[in-house]
């Protein structure tokens, strides 16, 4: 089943069938380190802007978990120190 | 009292109502009767401004009969999806805890309109919160799930559902929507009208609803690729208090050449697509090929389109919306997804969003050095017809693929698209096909879509029952 984001990319791509791939995927390869990042994660939104229902923790831990590993393909673009976020800060002097 | 035929288009309905051979009360009414009798079953509306149109329409009827003609769209009615700020009517964001929210201006839009003559019928639904929060069916606002005029048992699209079912159903002649990564495209696609994406800081969001400040954008949705340049001219333009906003923004006055261009082909996004779509679409390219254009498949660059748009929106739209997150009312909200998406949302590192920026500016350039050999790129604008109403999507049309996603990248590269209707598909539902180019070669978008559509009659054509 996809996530949220994977779903949310796929209404934006319409990647049906990849994204369902790539959920599949994921499911099968969702390790210990995705599934530990994803309670910390859920703790420390609850700390943050909770409390969830038990229903709702489950769920936020659950995508997590999927969602992690597919925010982690961010790394597959190697960066340099040079590499600027695409927005560009201006110091304008006001009158 | 002349019959109105509301297969009119903006064109035919401003010649007639600067020729005075019909009023702009008489059209008005015309619309407003539409939208009061079909606007709520198809889940189109939020408010009907009945009296503040009507009173507009008197005005602009006015100024014609004295000759203060402004333009083509004088007198003619719109519709704007909720997003958009009026003194006139409550702004909603479609979004339970902003149901009752009311500002005391106009967004930079609707003023630009007003100053156009064009006459305001209606705040349009839309996906609560524009959808940041990762809906994921059609029921994802206040006012209910948005239907498509062709078939009420599937979606209209979103995030501008409203203006996507409105415009379908002929319940106003145009409407403005706005696209963050595919709300313009989707809703245009799934309702069979024509829609334009422009180029990101080409119209100003004064006064729009943020959801994702580096990707935001508003744009026309209409009868036509002509209507949307008409809207265009009047709603493009730099404005100092929106800084996103372009010094020198296209001119949408000029009509582009559109002929020959180099069209690219995006390999893969309608071999695997539902077949209907596939097939229109390659009816779409012999017709291109037939105009003379160069057109040749394309292989689109490989880059993580999908987990950058991801972060990015996951987290300005958490920000824009931290205030609802933190007091609870997110959990309002009528999508079970989206009461719980904003949190998830919310756990994004700045590591991970800044990562996603830097990434998104490779992704630029790698578009870019596209639009270096190609005046165009086209795909099919979704690869299935509208999803149905009930139903969570992922189980809506199983087993198709779009390939590389055209509309995501191309958001993140601020390039702007042109979505025209191409013919049916399953269920009586539309298909249509997009027209991408270079950011601000606006124009040349629209003049594709304007070429092809002297050719065929897909835009024309109305579903019955609201003929």
């Amino acid at each position: 089943m996809p996530t949220r984001r994977e779903f949310g990319w796929m209404l934006s791509a319409g990647a049906v069938a990849a994204t369902v791939a790539h959920a599949q995927t994921a499911d099968e390869t969702a390790d210990d380190s995705a599934a530990q990042r994803a309670r910390l994660r859920t703790q420390l939104l609850e700390l943050e802007l909770g409390p969830f229902t038990p229903e709702d923790r489950a769920k936020i831990r659950e995508d997590l978990e999927r969602y992690l590993p597919y925010l982690d393909r961010l790394h597959s673009v190697e960066l340099t120190n040079a590499d600027e976020p695409d927005f560009i800060f201006i110091a304008e002097s006001h009158k | 009292m002349s019959t109105i035929d509301p297969r009119w288009d903006v064109r035919e309905l401003a010649r007639r109502i600067r020729t005075r051979e019909i009023s702009s009360q008489e059209v008005t009414d015309f619309y407003l009767q539409r939208l009061e009798r079909w606007g709520e079953s198809l889940g189109a509306v939020v408010t009907i401004v009945r009296e503040h149109a009507m009173s507009r329409a008197a005005a602009a009827d006015r100024e014609i009969a004295q000759g203060r003609y402004r333009g083509p769209l004088h007198g003619v009615p719109y519709g704007v999806k909720d997003l958009l700020a009026t003194r006139v009517a409550p702004t909603t964001w479609g979004a339970e805890p902003y149901r009752n929210q009311h500002f005391d201006f106009d967004a930079a839009v609707v003023e630009r309109l007003d100053a156009a003559g064009a006459v305001l019928c209606a705040k349009l639904a839309m996906v609560e919160l524009a959808g940041g929060f990762g809906y994921d069916e059609a029921d994802a606002s206040f006012t209910g799930p948005g239907r498509s005029p062709w078939n009420p048992e599937f979606w209209s699209g979103g995030s501008s559902s409203g203006p996507g079912a409105a415009v379908g159903a002929a319940l106003v002649p145009f409407a403005i929507g706005s696209e963050t990564s595919g709300s313009i495209i989707t809703p245009a696609a799934f309702s069979g009208v024509s829609g334009f994406r422009p180029t990101y800081g080409v119209v100003s969001r004064r006064g729009a609803m943020a959801l994702s400040w580096t990707l935001d954008k508003l744009g026309p949705m209409a009868r036509s690729a002509a209507d949307c340049r008409l809207v265009m001219q009047a709603i493009a333009g730099h404005d100092p208090a929106d800084e996103s906003t372009l010094e020198t923004p296209p001119d949408f006055h000029l009509r582009a050449a559109a002929s020959p261009l180099r069209i690219g082909v995006v390999r893969g996004t309608w071999e695997k697509a539902q077949p209907e779509v596939g097939r229109n679409f390659e009816s779409t390219v012999s017709l291109l090929r037939s105009q003379g254009h160069h057109v040749e498949e394309i292989d689109f660059p490989d880059m993580p389109y999908g987990p950058v748009v991801s972060a990015i929106v996951d987290a300005e739209g958490a920000s824009a919306f931290e205030e609802i997150l933190r007091d609870g009312r997110a959990k309002t909200l009528r999508n079970r997804q989206d009461r719980i998406g904003g949190y998830e949302a919310a756990s994004l590192l700045a590591i991970e969003y800044l990562r996603a920026m830097r990434v998104r500016r490779r992704i630029r350039a790698s578009l870019l050095e596209l639009f270096d050999r190609w005046d165009v790129v086209t795909a099919p604008a979704r690869s299935t017809v509208a999803y149905p109403i009930g139903v969570p999507f992922r189980e809506g049309w199983k087993g198709y693929s779009s390939g590389p996603p055209v509309i995501a990248s191309m958001n993140l590269a601020g390039a702007p698209a042109s979505v025209i209707p191409n013919g049916s598909g399953p269920e009586g539902l539309p298909t249509a096909v997009q027209f991408v180019t270079r950011p601000g070669h606006d124009p040349l978008a629209l003049a594709v879509a304007e070429s092809v559509q002297m050719l065929t009659a897909h835009h024309r054509r109305l579903p019955e029952r609201f003929a």
